[in-house]
């Protein structure tokens, strides 16, 4: 079996809202076919860091980061790359379902194909099926494609914005706590895709649920105070982490 | 700072300790009965056998109910699993206690036949395991907890002995078969505390070090 590959290697991270320091140089690496979990408690950087790695950070007024994030051998944060381009790669799923409104479920799932220019009806229809089949939405939405997106239950627009993130083909996926406004049972539906997702894409997931962490990634990342404190396999992790203040974490100590 | 978890294991180590107790007890009378059989201390026996049964079960519902409602990580979580186990060890040598002091009363029950078998050093060394087992497990001392593992050889080996010296005797004298068996069964029920006082030495180990030290791994740990 081959080596499994680092496709972003994330060195030294900083990061600032303003003259907070709010992510104090931590480096992760995250693996093809993937599912790595960052935990911590609330205002640890978690959800900044992860907003890093698709350059969303800096689209907040006032905002700064250095260090660098090679993606595929590359900075993503080298003068002149595109962060269209960037975000075309490293797709994101955020805690709220955030369908266009206005669209329809087929137009929102073919969004970001028809900004990279493809207008051939057959072959978006093509990408919407495959997309929501693999969101698992396409059952259950298949008669009803020029609905309204909104229309949907909120565990359906969260597939609905996982399908349009699929619809890209983005290499990796980023999700910020992406179950957080579910209920049990579409949250199920959704740690279920995030497994079935790792065997094509790399998933980045923020998490406040620590069983969510437990179920369905193979490394995790503990947080605090804008550190990564320790990062090791999950199945370590939750059950003899090395470091005491993880311990105290997950175990309900503090946070 | 003690989570609501926390103080919910601690409630049932606390009841998982009464067990504990109670199995000492058993066993020392069921060792007081070797030396000086009397009805009534065999009656105590077959009498706390049913306490220890209601908290093995009491203990599995609720640790069962705990690991549902509080889902423990870490720490909490290898302590959780290993009360879990301990409790099953401790119901074992509770029934074991009883089955020897079963034969105990059939050995004596045979009039004058007699094996001459010193079953002394293999029930000091048994009792020594079974005590410094819980005292390891109230104390989660993972020091202790290697010690009483490293006891077991001892026993091991008394058991051995005895099992050897009461072929021999029954080779001798076929009229002993009946209480050589009595003997043979009774030293090898002893042993078989032994393996469950080191199982839970063991338990304690994984629970406060995340090692698992089991089946004769625990040179490193040493």
């Amino acid at each position: 079996m081959s080596e499994p590959k680092a496709l972003l290697k994330i060195r030294d991270i900083n990061a600032w809202f303003g003259d907070k320091h709010v992510l104090k140089g931590p480096s992760l690496d995250a693996f093809e076919n993937e599912v790595l979990a960052l935990i911590g408690p609330s205002g640890c950087g978690k959800s900044t860091f992860i907003r890093t790695i698709n350059r969303l950070h800096e689209e907040v007024p006032g905002a700064r980061v250095s260090g660098t994030i090679e993606f595929d051998g590359e900075n993503i944060y080298d003068p002149g790359v595109d962060v269209v381009n960037v975000r075309k790669k490293i797709g994101m799923v955020f805690q709220k379902p955030n369908p266009f409104p206005g669209m329809s479920i087929f137009d929102n799932v073919s969004a970001g194909l028809r900004l990279q220019g493809i207008r051939r009806r057959s072959k978006l229809a093509e990408i919407v099926e495959s997309s929501l089949k693999k969101a698992a939405l396409w059952d259950e939405v298949k008669d009803q494609l020029n609905k309204p997106g909104v229309g949907l239950s909120g565990g359906q627009q969260q597939r609905l914005c996982l399908a349009r993130t699929l619809a890209v083909d983005p290499p990796v996926i980023l999700m910020d706590e992406p179950t957080s406004a579910l209920d049990p049972i579409s949250t199920a539906k959704i740690e279920e895709l995030i497994m079935e997702l790792k065997a094509d894409y790399t998933v980045v997931i923020v998490t406040h649920n620590m069983q969510q962490a437990a179920r369905i990634s193979n490394k995790t990342a503990f947080f605090l105070l804008g550190e990564v404190i320790e990062h090791d396999k999950t199945s370590r992790l939750f059950t003899n982490p090395s470091d005491k203040r993880t311990e105290e974490y997950i175990t309900g100590r503090f946070g | 700072m003690e989570s609501m978890l926390q103080g919910f294991v601690s409630d049932i180590k606390a009841e998982l300790m009464r067990m504990a107790g109670l199995v000492e007890t058993s066993l020392t009378k069921t060792l007081e009965c070797l030396k000086s059989p009397q009805d009534e201390t065999f009656q105590e026996i077959f009498d706390l056998e049913d306490q220890v049964n209601d908290l093995h079960r009491y203990c599995d519902k609720t640790l069962l109910r705990l690991m549902a409602r509080q889902a423990p990580m870490a720490s909490d979580l290898r302590l959780v699993i290993s009360l879990l186990k301990i409790n099953g060890e401790l119901e074992r040598m509770g029934d074991l206690s009883c089955n020897i002091a079963y034969r105990i009363r059939e050995y004596f029950k045979r009039d004058s036949l007699r094996v001459g078998v010193d079953l002394g050093p293999l029930s000091e060394s048994v009792l020594w395991m079974v005590q410094n087992s819980i005292e390891s497990l109230r104390h989660m001392n993972p020091t202790l907890a290697m010690d009483v593992i490293l006891r077991d050889d001892q026993v091991d080996e008394a058991k051995d002995k005895a099992y050897l010296l009461s072929v021999e005797q029954i080779k001798q004298n076929p009229n002993i078969l009946e209480p050589g068996l009595d003997i043979i069964l009774i030293s090898r029920n002893l042993e078989r505390v032994a393996d469950h006082a080191t199982n839970i030495a063991e338990d304690v180990i994984f629970a406060k070090t995340g090692r698992d030290i089991r089946h004769g791994t625990h040179d490193e740990f040493k």
